[in-house]
């Protein structure tokens, strides 16, 4: 059997997902928020107003299209920022969404969990993390 | 407020002196340290040197050194960050009063909230408080989200 340590647990008290506050940062301006732990979402997506409170032109970013589960498509631009959650800091490209009123962001494999040791037991709305060094 | 011991101020402009990497070190080391200690008396100086610590990585963010230097310095635990649990209770506790809006919160204290995000977040910025938690609460009977 895998034996496994990791350095942060944290127990998710919203019941829609798996929600874990942060600190998202770019330049000086920084924003406390939360974001939604998703396997299956390529990138970090966050929505257009997060964007806005940091002060980023948002469209001057690298666009990228991602598609949904229902085959809508949503346009986006990335950008490199800090991400602070429960004692651990990471600088990934985050992808703003052009418009406004994306519903919640999505903590996604390329720029957050690529960079973690991640597990999760639902049943006890529990996650454990690592940052990979 | 009880002055800062002149001993600590000696060594605290020397600190400042120092290049930025050696400097942000010294500092964090001299803040972990302080952090530690359970004298009152020492508040000042903790603040002094948290200010420090913030104007330097407000130095680093602007460019002057590597991001991934700010990136190693956040992961030493240098910075201090608002508890989260109590937005986050709130937040579990409210959200259903609040559905479609932003909410700023300071803590468990709800600053603003409203549709409009940009309006929520300055009246969070003219609070005054700091890094107020804002998010956006989706509405009750939003359907489960699948993106």
């Amino acid at each position: 059997m895998p034996d496994l340590s990791f350095d942060v647990t944290h127990i998710y008290a919203s019941t829609d997902g798996i929600e874990i506050p942060l600190v998202i940062s770019f330049g000086s301006k920084e924003v406390q928020t939360s974001g939604y732990a998703d396997c299956g979402a390529e990138a970090c997506i966050f929505s257009n107003e997060i964007g806005q409170m940091l002060g980023i032109d948002v469209e001057a970013g690298e666009p990228k299209w991602f598609g949904s589960a229902s085959g809508g498509t949503l346009e986006t631009y990335g950008h490199m920022v800090i991400i602070e959650f429960l004692g651990i800091t990471l600088e990934s490209i985050v992808y703003f969404a052009k418009y406004a009123g994306l519903r919640r962001n999505l903590l996604g494999r390329n720029g957050w969990l690529s960079k973690l040791r991640f597990g999760l037991v639902e049943y006890d709305s529990t996650v454990f993390l690592s940052r990979l060094t | 407020m009880t002055p800062t011991q002149p001993g600590q101020d000696g060594i605290l402009r020397q600190a400042l002196e120092l290049p930025d990497e050696q400097k942000a070190r010294l500092l964090e080391e001299m803040l972990q340290h302080e952090l530690g200690s359970s004298e009152e008396s020492n508040r000042p100086f903790l603040e002094k040197l948290d200010e420090a610590l913030t104007r330097l990585e407000s130095r680093i963010q602007s460019g002057s050194t590597t991001p991934e230097s700010a990136v190693t310095r956040r992961n030493s635990g240098s910075r201090r960050r608002p508890d989260p649990a109590p937005a986050m209770e709130w937040l579990r506790l409210h959200s259903k009063e609040y559905g479609g809006e932003w909410v700023a919160l300071d803590g468990d204290r709800l600053i603003a909230h409203g549709p409009d995000a940009m309006e929520v977040y300055a009246a969070a910025e003219a609070d005054g408080a700091y890094l107020p938690m804002i998010k956006y609460i989706e509405p009750a009977d939003a359907l489960p989200f699948v993106f």
